[in-house]
């Protein structure tokens, strides 16, 4: 996957239907069911998700990315009906996230770990313009931060078959958040919940561990 | 523990120096729902806890109160691995009634218009409710019986919520064993309401957190009971910790071994206990004589409070035979309560005397960041 410049607005970055969006690469990426059975790190967080069954009905993702010099948007796309409103005290609502390391060592597969945290951008449809910034050191420590400390901005569309979400943020936020160095690499995982598969915390799907993505220069 | 950090050993979370614990007397309860409303009126008067009822009193045999909650799993199997249960709904949790008190009152159709609920969910006529099946009970005419079951938390030793939930937004109160739901914390995902089985902790759809009894812990702090337990006029309650040899309630539970744990089956070593109704009214034989034979069978209540509860009633109806013979008995005397103070042991204190800017109960909090 590729974080394409192009030359466009923050504004035009953050509609999910404008062109530019067709003029950037998107990637297919399988997704995988997760809590994996059995897991005993999953265990000793929650012995009841470890037990979860039927999880992970979204089995591919598809996202781009581009930048605009100051500013870095991915477009997520996925196929799932929409579940976006918590009417019932039963009900959970369709969510995505994007994750990165912060350090090195960073693994996706356990949400990082002590010492070497993760950071995601998570959305989810019952507040649809809000993103939320995360930072965790391993299972069940994820952290959110406030929206607008991050300026972590979202807009999504459901256009009756898919979800397709923009998350955007300022390249430079300095080394509390995920660095974009234009013209290197960097590395990126992706989980998705369908709200309604009541999927939520670890009951997702996810991507896996981290893999390369480029950001041009 | 106390505020033990993410990630901590669920052990850890379960630990605490004192247990706080409770007795209901089910001979006692009338289900006046005076325990309901106090809890109700100093706990879920906020936006998005309409719904929940902390405290409840529903009648028995029926569906309980969340509707169904024996059946909708939860808890741990016999050989203590978790088993992830169901989700209660609205309408399970009784749903919040909206009323047309605008066309009753202020409309001028006062004489023609009456006043009615509707489901806050669906608007249409309610299909169940809190206490919906109340007085309707069990057993086959002519004998036909009910009793009341008042429930809340159960504060488990083995609470299953602490396991479930991958924030460790759930913990114990060193102090006094009290399982608490840190706001800040939690994160909605209602994992802990899938692993509770008594279905005691809620979910406020506005905050977008899950919600639970907390034992009242700022008065409890201050020595003085809980709401629920204060509020009772029927002196069915009474309320202590374990430790406290001295106390009412540690020698029912413990010495008289008179005071059961609601559906040990679970797993969770609940920390309420209930004095089981032992006298019912009597039945109609066959021939339509009265026997000497209450109408709650022992399977019944077997199927409430575990094996050990045909040997409780054997127990207390002697015990109050033996008050009748002029004989002294003390479990008879526990449970009269003839001075209300007793009970509470070093939760005597006046809720008017309550500090409320005093509480410490979240003091350790700080290191969240």
């Amino acid at each position: 996957m590729k974080i394409s410049r192009v030359n466009a607005s923050a504004a035009t970055m953050l509609d999910p239907t404008a062109g530019v969006w067709n003029e950037v690469e998107s990637q297919q990426f399988a997704m995988v069911p997760t809590p994996l059975k059995g897991n005993p790190a999953i265990k000793a967080i929650s012995p009841f998700i470890e037990r979860s069954t039927d999880h992970g009905t979204i089995r591919q993702l598809s996202a781009a990315g581009m930048h605009n010099g100051t500013e870095v948007a991915l477009r997520l796309s996925w196929r799932c009906a929409k579940n976006s409103e918590i009417a019932d005290l039963d009900q959970f609502v369709d969510g995505v996230a994007v994750m990165y390391p912060l350090a090195v060592a960073s693994s996706a597969v356990t949400m990082g770990a002590k010492g070497a945290p993760v950071n995601a951008w998570y959305w989810k449809a019952n507040t649809p313009t809000e993103g939320f910034d995360v930072v965790a050191e391993g299972y069940g420590s994820s952290e959110r931060r406030p929206g607008a400390d991050t300026e972590l901005t979202c807009e999504a569309v459901h256009d009756g078959e898919s979800w397709h979400v923009v998350l955007r943020r300022p390249l430079d936020k300095g080394n509390r958040y995920t660095q974009f160095n234009l013209g290197s690499g960097h590395k990126i995982a992706f989980g998705v919940w369908d709200g309604g598969n009541r999927e939520r915390a670890g009951r997702k799907s996810f991507s896996g561990e981290f893999m390369l993505i480029d950001i041009e220069a | 523990m106390t505020y033990a950090p993410k990630g901590a050993p669920k052990a850890l979370l379960k630990e605490s120096s004192r247990q706080i614990a409770n007795i209901i007397d089910l001979n006692k309860c009338m289900g006046c729902q005076s325990c309901t409303q106090a809890c109700k009126n100093l706990w879920t008067d906020r936006p998005g806890t309409e719904h929940m009822r902390w405290m409840n009193v529903t009648t028995y045999p029926g569906k309980g109160y969340p509707k169904d909650y024996e059946s909708m799993g939860g808890g741990f199997e016999a050989d203590g691995t978790a088993s992830p249960g169901a989700l209660t709904n609205m309408s399970d949790v009784g749903d919040n009634f909206q009323f047309n008190h605008a066309d009753v009152y202020y409309q001028g159709k006062g004489q023609s218009v009456h006043l009615k609920p509707s489901s806050a969910l669906t608007g249409e006529d309610p299909q169940w409710g809190y206490n919906w099946d109340e007085d309707q009970g069990g057993g086959d005419w002519p004998n036909g019986y009910y009793f009341y079951l008042p429930r809340k938390c159960y504060h488990c030793t083995n609470a299953p919520c602490i396991d479930a939930c991958t924030h460790n937004a759930l913990f114990k109160r060193d102090q006094d064993g009290i399982v608490v739901l840190d706001q800040d914390r939690c994160h909605g995902d209602r994992l802990c309401i899938e692993a509770c089985p008594y279905k005691a902790i809620y979910y406020n759809p506005v905050t977008e957190k899950s919600e639970k009894c907390v034992m009242c812990f700022p008065r409890v702090e201050q020595g003085i009971a809980p709401a629920c337990d204060r509020q009772c006029p029927g002196r069915t309650r009474l309320a202590g910790y374990m430790d406290d040899e001295d106390s009412d309630m540690y020698k029912l539970i413990v010495e008289h071994k008179v005071a059961l744990p609601l559906h040990p089956e679970f797993g969770t070593e609940p920390n309420v206990y209930y004095i089981p109704p032992f006298d019912s009214t009597r039945a109609f034989a066959e021939d339509g004589s009265i026997t000497d034979e209450g109408r709650i069978e022992i399977s019944v209540l077997e199927e409430l409070f575990g094996p050990d509860v045909g040997e409780v009633v054997r127990k207390l109806k002697a015990e109050r035979k033996k008050r009748q013979n002029n004989e002294p008995s003390e479990i008879m005397d526990l449970l009269i309560g003839r001075n209300f103070w007793d009970r509470f042991s070093e939760l005597t204190g006046d809720p008017a005397d309550l500090d409320t800017f005093s509480t410490a109960a979240m003091s350790d909090g700080s290191d969240l960041g």
